[in-house]
């Protein structure tokens, strides 16, 4: 064990006091000035902002249409990676994949073509989604095969990444620590580094769907729980 | 990395005279100035400057508080079952490195983009040890076959046009011919896809630690660095002591003004806050999750007069703004940093003496200040850099030599009378080049012809007239 942590450390406790006192910020200010936004407008801004990314929004009417959408996009012989049943918000989602005739492969297979997963939360304020990972949300499902598609439930979104931070800190950041990655996504995987051409699906996904449920006011039961177990 | 930052002017020289590279650096710089400018001020000019402000307040505060955020950090990373390393210099830092390779058996690492190991010099240690190290950025990939290094902090391969990567992907890996930069990409994407699922190790830097979560974050755009640390068993990030930050609500300010600044985006496209390794019942993620905190130099700044300068969130803001850079593109600064910030922390970091000319790469134009995050004084700095010069005594001696001159001639009335009227008098005479050293002024610009008579000596006709 050699001395560097006591040695950077006590460099530091010795230069410390040359520096200025910074007074602490009471009220952060958000990156995006916001004014209350009711959920309609919170749905608006968030589709906005998403589709500015490159992604492609389903705005459908209930579980069904929603199913009916996933159906349409993973057309025929694509191997599909899924979440848990407890993390997809449409009811008995394993069930209607196997119904559909789905080609399903383990969550985290490399050999996925399509990936579909619920999401923790979205922010409407840079149209991104957030995800948190715990077993059965599995990393690799929204990072792994070139199409990604998300679900989201209407009272999941947020204004903004400060509004969600401060939800964290409501429950003193403890779930967010208990997950060993966070990860907010706005937008497919893109690069600019040949030419300064914007270039969609780089490492990550290329194309990003979002289906949005409309939610007649989001009655309780009637969508499973989406926060981590 | 080996500094050759006292080759500036040959090698800037070198930088301006290439038309190519010229052309593909003013196109990055240009197209990431305005994206900045238009996504900072998105909101007006008043919110931008307010947002800079917190922004800078929230850094200013991690420095005041340094030592004890790195305790915070490192406590709570222990918590959340990461292994917590310390390095006093690159040698230790990567001897970390390669301990840990060498305990999970490793022969193949993926790399996300990181300066601070391109600053140690990682990549040549653990390939010495026989270790296969994957560049997985897309522009650090094609450097690495390539051989060379990066010239911009955040857009590595800003000085390649899109036809020298082609040719490169068509020499080094028989692409078919495209010109298509999508299609490039996506050749890239196949061959590293393979590299990432056979990696045993994933090695990244990290753009902030959040101190009171314990949190090792990151931005990117590409998901090479989701890959990196989703994948591979064993996960190490390579972090400065200085990257820490106090809180979550710092880290929001922070994070969305980083990619503001760096590329105009209001996040990027995975923003990540990584809590150590996989939980119980999880199936992907690192089962194993180290985090070296990295000290190499900059404990020395934090005790110096320049110990802003480790406010920096290495957003290459300055870089697309200075009209040095501009001109010159990165390469020319000779080491990991380019641009206003690197000649301030490359003289810092590598010794005076072995980065005479970069204090002097500036034309103290202000916009580096202009356009900082973090609001730090770049200018104040290179200034008090130059004036470190001379009290240490490793200017150049021509500068030497016409300073004293200079000082002689303006110390001396009659002697500065006496010039004057020889540059009037010899003026006509002087070639358009001047010889020797003073040919750098007339590359550029016409000699000014001298009036033919003196303020002096008008002032005297006039007062012998009355």
């Amino acid at each position: 064990m050699s001395d560097a942590r006591k040695n950077i450390l006590g460099r530091l406790r010795a230069a410390q006091a040359d520096l200025p006192e910074i007074e602490e910020t009471v009220d952060f200010r958000p990156m995006v000035p916001s004014k209350a936004l009711n959920s309609a407008e919170l749905r608006a801004h968030f589709i906005r902002e998403a589709t500015k990314l490159n992604c492609i929004i389903h705005e459908v009417e209930d579980e069904d249409a929603a199913f009916a959408v996933i159906s349409q996009l993973v057309g025929a012989n694509r191997r599909v990676a899924a979440w848990d049943d407890a993390s997809v918000p449409i009811a008995g989602f394993t069930m209607r994949m196997a119904n559909a005739g789905f080609q399903r492969v383990s969550a985290e297979s490399p050999h996925a073509e399509i990936g579909i997963t619920g999401v923790d939360a979205a922010l409407a304020a840079t149209g991104s989604l957030v995800f948190m990972s715990a077993p059965g949300k599995v990393r690799s499902t929204s990072l792994l095969p070139a199409t990604h598609i998300a679900i989201v439930r209407a009272m999941q979104i947020v204004t903004d990444l400060e509004t969600w931070f401060a939800q964290q800190r409501d429950d003193a950041l403890t779930m967010f620590q208990d997950a060993s990655n966070v990860i907010i996504i706005s937008g497919p995987s893109r690069t600019a580094d040949i030419g300064m051409e914007l270039v969609l699906g780089a490492h990550g996904p290329h194309t990003l769907h979002i289906i949005l449920p409309i939610a007649h006011d989001d009655p309780a039961g009637s969508l499973p729980d989406v926060r981590p177990i | 990395m080996q500094i050759k930052s006292n080759n500036f002017i040959p090698a800037a020289q070198i930088g301006i005279n290439d038309a190519e590279q010229a052309a593909a650096v003013r196109k990055g710089t240009t197209g990431a100035y305005n994206n900045r400018l238009a996504a900072v001020f998105a909101d007006g000019k008043a919110h931008g400057e307010a947002m800079r402000r917190q922004a800078a307040a929230a850094k200013r505060r991690t420095l005041k508080h340094l030592p004890d955020l790195l305790e915070q950090a490192e406590a709570r990373m222990q918590a959340n079952g990461t292994v917590v390393l310390w390095a006093e210099s690159a040698e230790e830092a990567n001897q970390h490195v390669l301990d840990i390779a060498q305990r999970h058996a490793v022969k193949r690492v993926a790399k996300a983009k990181s300066m601070l190991s391109e600053e140690i010099g990682l990549n040549a240690v653990l390939q010495s040890a026989d270790i296969e190290v994957v560049e997985t950025d897309l522009g650090e990939y094609i450097l690495q076959i390539n051989g060379e290094k990066p010239s911009h902090i955040v857009a590595p391969i800003v000085h390649k046009s899109k036809e020298s990567v082609r040719d490169l992907f068509i020499d080094k890996h028989a692409m078919p011919y495209t010109d298509d930069a999508g299609e490039m990409t996506q050749f890239a994407r196949q061959i590293l896809r393979e590299k990432f699922l056979s990696a045993e190790m994933g090695i990244t830097g990290g753009n902030f630690i959040i101190a009171e979560t314990g949190s090792v974050c990151l931005v990117t755009n590409e998901g090479n660095a989701r890959l990196v640390t989703t994948i591979p068993p064993v996960h190490v990030a390579v972090v400065g002591i200085e990257k820490l930050v106090g809180t979550v609500e710092e880290y929001a300010t922070l994070t969305q003004m980083l990619t503001r600044s760096a590329t105009g985006q209001t996040m990027t496209v995975y923003t990540h806050m990584l809590n150590g390794p996989r939980r119980p019942g999880e199936k992907d993620g690192p089962e194993h999750s180290y985090v070296i905190l990295i000290d190499n130099g900059r404990s020395k700044i934090y005790a110096s007069n320049y110990a802003e300068a480790l406010a920096c969130i290495r957003c290459g803001a300055c870089l697309n703004g200075c009209p040095v850079y501009r001109s010159t593109g990165g390469h020319a600064y000779g080491w990991v940093y380019p641009g206003p910030i690197g000649a301030v922390i490359t003289p810092l970091l590598q010794g005076l003496e072995n980065a005479k000319q970069l204090p002097h790469a500036s034309s103290l134009c202000g916009m580096c200040k202009e356009v900082c995050p973090v609001d730090i004084d770049l200018p104040r700095m290179l200034l008090d850099l130059r004036h470190d010069l001379v009290e240490v005594g490793v200017t150049d001696r021509t500068w030497d030599w016409g300073i004293a001159g200079w000082k002689t001639v303006n110390k001396s009335p009659r002697l500065f009378e006496l010039s004057g009227k020889a540059a009037a008098r010899g003026g006509r005479f002087a070639p358009s080049q001047l010889p020797g050293p003073l040919g750098g002024w007339t590359m550029y610009r016409s000699l000014p012809s001298f009036a033919p008579k003196s303020f002096r000596q008008m002032w005297r006709e006039r007062n012998s007239d009355e």
